[in-house]
């Protein structure tokens, strides 16, 4: 079943003048969406729109995915740290996390909220606060402690996974620096693989990669969006966007039109 | 692994330990700093047996030690942890050294609070938590406010610091109005709150703050990866890294404002040490957010502590309220920390 992941309504997009005005535009659930268009007519600026770093100056961004790692971003200039491990970079930030975290951290906001409960209670003198008071608190320790196991050993799968899907397994501690070009763009799209977004955002993440990287790239991309998530990416390549992507937004003169790629 | 790798990881350690023997001076310390005080001075060793209940002491002395130097002490260690906790975490989330809980807002919605319950009599309960509810509700509220209203301004970090501003310039002025009309003892009531001091929480009360900041610390620490994001590369950074600076920040604006309001609302206005213990941390273990926020907890413990055993020493039997001894003491140190390290970016 698909799903909307994204809806551009009346969305006027740029700093203080509209660079692209009138956006209606949807994005669902597995699809591949490329844009094209010349240099400096606001391909960037829509995309920093729809992550949320420019606000609109119209119109509305309706995102439909998680609040924490639902989407990724993947910038222009990769924003890796340099001195750091390649799976130190790749670590970074939030890491979607599985059901049973999500019971855990529930279970833990239940007995926080019967703490805080407590506290009231007994501040002003009702009952069942003391009681209240000693199931709740080691409950707290108790399911915090857990779930940071958990999640450290999650991470750790999710981390090695992204790198393998990305053939940067050998590279596991050496310093991003020391990196090729193609491979940095490597380990930022395995940043964005461990996340496991639902709608990925990339600026110009093809360009200037040789065909073995393109390749990893491309491969690496295709097996998270078979899983349901999404891509929008500003591609220059014309040929290769028609290969990639379902639809083809082409930006001129302001304005957006939009074009689908039947499938062959 | 390569160099870099196995550097950071010593450093990690090395800065692990440092944490661990504040911590344990700031133990040993407060256990001197229950011994001693305008009367009954009692050496370490005894304090300690006294504590332990191998010796019993007399009934004065165990009756000073338990009902007013232990909830001091546990106030100024959780008070302390819990301001300086907040400071690291706005400083953090706003990329912004000169933010701390004072300039954001909560300590001017306490004052408010407070101010309403003594000059007017306005508050949600009628007893003597009257002022305590006042100033925790109020900080709460003017921080919801600012949220409100930066997110209306723009997203970005500046525009929560400049609502901040003008909300506790609003509000100040509100308080001063306040004082214009009230009375020689509304005043003197009023200035005495806002002195910050630690003589006024009961054992009671800082029990629920320590069991607060319990819940509370365990929260901060789980967010020392995003704020670490959102402090490394902006808010661009951040979002590649998949955290959303929009919620991060509005999430720890929203823990550092209970974190400070449920101390200041028992203790009046301790400004100091929510920003200077953070920026003391960051000299000492950097700026991985992992450990600095433990680190600036136990600095703050240890500076508050400090300062209110020298407060209550110093000119003994006059006790002078820990807000004031703390820039007092903590100023200078602090001042010496940063002209010591010279260039060295906050």
């Amino acid at each position: 079943m698909k799903q909307t992941l994204l809806k551009l309504k009346d969305l006027d997009v740029g700093y203080s003048e509209p660079l692209i005005k009138d956006i209606n535009l949807t994005v669902q659930s597995g699809e591949v969406i490329a844009i094209t268009g010349p240099s400096g007519i606001g391909k960037t600026t829509l995309l920093r729109t729809i992550s949320g770093l420019v606000r609109p100056l119209k119109g509305t961004v309706e995102l439909q995915v998680e609040k924490r790692g639902g989407l990724g971003y993947i910038p222009q200039k990769l924003g890796l740290i340099r001195h750091a491990s390649v799976e130190h970079n790749i670590a970074l930030g939030s890491i979607s996390s599985s059901e049973k975290m999500q019971m855990f951290s529930r279970i833990r906001s239940a007995a926080v909220l019967g703490f805080i409960l407590s506290l009231f209670l007994s501040f002003f003198q009702y009952p069942f606060g003391g009681p209240l008071f000693f199931l709740c608190g080691p409950g707290i320790l108790i399911t915090s402690v857990l779930s940071q196991r958990l999640l450290h050993q999650q991470k750790q799968t999710i981390v090695w996974n992204a790198m393998k899907a990305v053939r940067l397994s050998d590279k596991q501690h050496e310093p991003v620096r020391r990196l090729s070009g193609g491979q940095q763009r490597r380990v930022a799209t395995a940043r964005t693989l461990a996340q496991s977004p639902s709608l990925i955002v990339a600026d110009e993440f093809l360009s200037e990669l040789d065909d073995t990287n393109v390749t990893i790239v491309i491969e690496a991309m295709l097996n998270i969006i078979k899983s349901g998530s999404s891509l929008i990416m500003v591609e220059h390549n014309l040929a290769r966007a028609k290969q990639l992507a379902n639809r083809i937004w082409t930006v001129e003169n302001g304005t957006i039109t939009e074009e689908v790629i039947e499938d062959e | 692994m390569d160099d870099l790798s196995l550097q950071h990881i010593r450093k990690s350690k090395q800065h692990t330990l440092l944490i661990l023997l504040i911590s344990l001076a700031t133990f040993l310390f407060a256990i001197y700093s229950m011994g001693t005080g305008s009367s009954s001075n009692l050496g370490f060793w005894t304090t300690v047996k006294i504590i332990l209940g191998l010796d019993e002491g007399t009934e004065l002395q165990s009756a000073i030690i338990w009902k007013l130097r232990f909830p001091r002490v546990l106030m100024a260690i959780v008070g302390g942890a819990a301001l300086a906790t907040a400071g690291a975490l706005m400083q953090g989330a706003l990329g912004n050294p000169l933010v701390s809980p004072l300039t954001m807002g909560v300590a001017s919605g306490a004052a408010l609070g407070a101010a309403l319950a003594i000059v007017v009599g306005w508050s949600f309960v009628d007893n003597d938590l009257a002022i305590v509810l006042n100033a925790f509700l109020f900080s709460l509220l003017v921080v919801f406010i600012i949220i409100q209203l930066g997110k209306m301004r723009s997203i970005s970090a500046e525009s929560y610091i400049l609502v901040g501003i003008a909300i506790t310039f609003i509000s100040g002025a509100i308080v001063s109005t306040l004082q214009y009309f009230a009375t020689d003892a509304q005043l003197s009531a009023l200035a005495h709150w806002s002195f910050g001091s630690l003589s006024r929480p009961t054992l009671e009360n800082a029990v629920y703050v320590s069991m607060s900041l319990v819940i509370l610390m365990p929260t901060a620490l789980k967010w020392s990866w995003d704020l670490n994001a959102l402090s490394m590369g902006g808010d661009e950074f951040a979002i590649s890294t998949g955290v959303d600076p929009v919620s991060t920040r509005k999430n720890i604006l929203i823990l550092s404002a209970l974190m400070t309001s449920i101390v200041i609302a028992f203790t009046g206005l301790i400004g100091f040490v929510g920003l200077a213990a953070p920026h003391m941390s960051r000299l000492f273990v950097g700026t991985d957010f992992r450990k600095l926020i433990p680190c600036s907890a136990v600095l703050g413990s240890m500076l508050m502590l400090f300062a209110d055993t020298v407060g209550r020493t110093l000119f003994a039997p006059i006790v002078i309220p820990v807000g004031i001894m703390l820039s007092v003491i903590g100023g200078p140190f602090f001042l010496y920390l940063l002209l010591k390290k010279q260039g060295a970016k906050l």
